[in-house]
């Protein structure tokens, strides 16, 4: 019995291994059709011949071979090499695929794939060009599978997607894919989706975005998985309208002209948060996971048009401007957040700011401006419920401090100091410049230490602080309850 | 464990189904004779008003459809009468060059009649 077994599982490995296709190469470009699948490919009046709905000019065919290759359906293929590209598409969804090659400029117009088994078109690209593009017509959604690509497009956009759907721009795994696009153009993005972009991918993806920015998208964006690090936008390096999601993954943001990452309306409505964000429009940031981190020393780090929520994962950010802005309310209910500003507030929202959970560092600039800022001129509130505090710069007036916050009467310049709520310590280390008052609350009474020497921890807050941090040595702070009428000045909306 | 063994050669005879390889191309004409080539590492060009596949070489507007077959389904080929190149329509060489019977030598051409496609070999 053993051996049947055996010899059948042989016999299913080595059938699953073969494949036989026909190439039809027209230029640059090879439909791959397996002969499983072809049926009778017609032609007509000796100029044309039809395949699996694909009709081809005949003139225009320079070859057709048949070998063993296997087909992935649904794919399609496209190698740079140099200033050259060759596209390779898969039988199944060659009627719906018209490719365009000029040197190594690629352009697909993809129409209706909703008879496509699986219902999704993957573009793979591969392969190094010093002057190549990607570009997608249609309106119908697929995956753009990043292979192992690097591309610079001294002209314009590296992917230039006008299909309104939702894309998927995936780095596979174990792979490194870097886009450049060209300076002085009238693209809007090194990356640019008129519709929505999820981001994902176990690999790894760098963008620079020469022009403007380094990535834009009309609707949304989501983030999971990957790893993206946005080298340098003139303008914002991640840009989008109606809400900006990450769940996951790694984002590091540095060297951009206005903000790291910005999310505004598209419309002139905001539908508010919607369950699951269906059809969502609100301008909205959420942070549910992952590792991001921005410097910035030209805007704001991260800008939100409507609401901010961060509510898990590990966000650092250093900026000019405010670090992490809201046009209205923001809250941090989770996660692990430092957010220090050279020339502004840390944390801002122009509506309420909601301070519920987290570990959070908060480093406003000198005043007026505060670690933690709400827009008390507007009637609305800083409401602190829970979370573990440090804020350097003070909070803004009139909070509503439902969690006891303490004070010292003052802190010392790039000094290790230890914050000990329960049995948890963390360590942080003070900045070279920041506003006064140190300000710090947790679920319980605190204490505070300054001058300790870190021995172990997981590093948090940019390398500015460990949390289950072990110290040694330091001299304690006298800590007083912090008044929500005293602190940092308070100032009105910056947008 | 019986079950587990039958589902094995069910599945093996789906894939087997899937990955079938064939070994011949078949080409029909317009006029219904057929001609196989064998698919195997099958190479076809087309140039003008001809498409070469392996040793043969048809004239487009005489394909009607082309498709993977296991089986070599080429029609006999019928002996061309004196009468039937009398009857040629049109007469085309290997690279798909129209020619007239008083420019035939030898070599092997399409012949087209009305009603069907030969090929001949002059010797």
């Amino acid at each position: 019995m053993k051996k049947i077994i055996v010899i059948l599982a042989t016999l299913l490995l080595t059938i699953a291994a073969v494949g036989q296709t026909l190439h039809v190469t027209m230029g640059s470009v090879t439909y791959q059709f397996p002969a499983s699948q072809t049926g009778d490919m017609n032609f007509a009046n000796g100029e044309t011949l039809t395949i699996m709905g694909k009709t081809l000019t005949l003139s225009a065919i320079d070859a057709m071979t048949v070998d063993d290759t296997t087909v992935q359906d649904n794919t399609v293929s496209i190698t740079y090499s140099g200033t050259s590209a060759t596209v390779t598409v898969a039988g199944n969804v060659t009627q719906y695929v018209t490719p365009t090659v000029n040197g190594a400029h690629v352009s697909i117009e993809q129409t209706n794939t909703s008879d496509v088994d699986g219902d999704e078109i993957t573009y793979v690209l591969s392969g190094t060009t010093t002057n190549g593009s990607f570009s997608l017509e249609g309106s119908y959604k697929c995956t753009i599978a990043l292979d192992g690509l690097t591309m610079t497009n001294p002209s314009g956009a590296c992917l230039n997607i006008t299909n309104g759907k939702r894309i998927q721009i995936s780095a596979k795994k174990g792979t490194e894919n870097t886009l450049t696009d060209g300076a002085n153009g009238s693209h809007t993005g090194c990356i640019y989706s008129k519709g929505q972009i999820q981001l994902q991918g176990n690999g790894t993806l760098n963008v620079a975005g020469k022009t403007k920015h380094a990535i834009k998208s009309g609707d949304y964006i989501r983030i999971k998985n990957l790893t993206l690090n946005i080298t340098s936008a003139k303008k914002d390096g991640i840009s989008c309208n109606e809400y900006f999601l990450m769940q996951s993954g790694t984002v590091t943001i540095k060297g951009v002209g206005d903000e790291g990452i910005q999310c505004e309306l598209d419309g002139t409505t905001s539908t508010g948060q919607t369950t699951d964000h269906e059809d969502e429009d609100s301008g909205n940031i959420y942070i549910e996971g992952g590792t991001l981190t921005v410097n910035n020393t030209s805007g704001e780090g991260i800008e939100s048009k409507g609401e901010l929520f961060i509510s898990s994962g590990n966000v650092t950010v250093n900026a000019k401007d405010d670090a992490i802005n809201a046009a209205s309310h923001l809250t941090i209910s989770g996660g692990t957040v430092y957010a220090c500003a050279t020339n502004n507030d840390g944390i801002d929202a122009n509506g309420n700011c909601y301070i519920q959970g987290g570990i959070i560092f908060a480093i406003g600039a000198r005043e007026p401006e505060v670690a933690i800022d709400a827009n008390t001129e507007k009637n609305f509130k800083l409401y602190v419920t829970g979370g573990t505090i440090i804020a350097i710069g003070g909070l803004e007036r009139g909070s509503s401090l439902t969690q006891t916050c303490y004070q010292a009467s003052s802190w010392t310049k790039s000094k290790w100091y230890a914050l000990t709520i329960g049995d948890e310590t963390i360590a942080f280390k003070t900045p070279s410049s920041g506003g006064n008052g140190l300000v710090v609350s947790g679920a319980s009474q605190p204490t505070l230490k300054q001058g300790v020497t870190v021995s172990d921890g997981t590093e948090v807050f940019g390398g500015n602080g460990y949390t289950g941090a072990t110290v040694t040595g330091g001299s304690s702070v006298s800590l007083s309850e912090y008044s929500e009428q005293g602190g940092g000045g308070g100032h009105g909306p910056r947008w | 464990m019986k079950i587990f063994v039958l589902g094995l050669m069910i599945f093996s005879g789906v894939l087997t189904t899937q990955a079938g390889e064939y070994t011949f191309v078949t080409f029909e004409m317009t006029d219904g004779t057929k001609a196989s080539v064998p698919a195997s590492s099958l190479t076809m060009t087309i140039s003008g008003n001809t498409l070469k596949a392996g040793s043969q070489t048809f004239v487009l507007t005489n394909l009607s459809k082309m498709y993977f077959s296991d089986t070599n389904e080429s029609t006999a080929i019928e002996e061309v009468t004196t009468a039937t190149l009398d009857e040629a329509a049109e007469i085309y060489d290997l690279r798909g060059n129209k020619v007239r019977k008083d420019q035939m030598k030898r070599g092997v051409y399409v012949v087209k009649t009305k009603n069907k496609t030969y090929k001949m070999i002059v010797k």
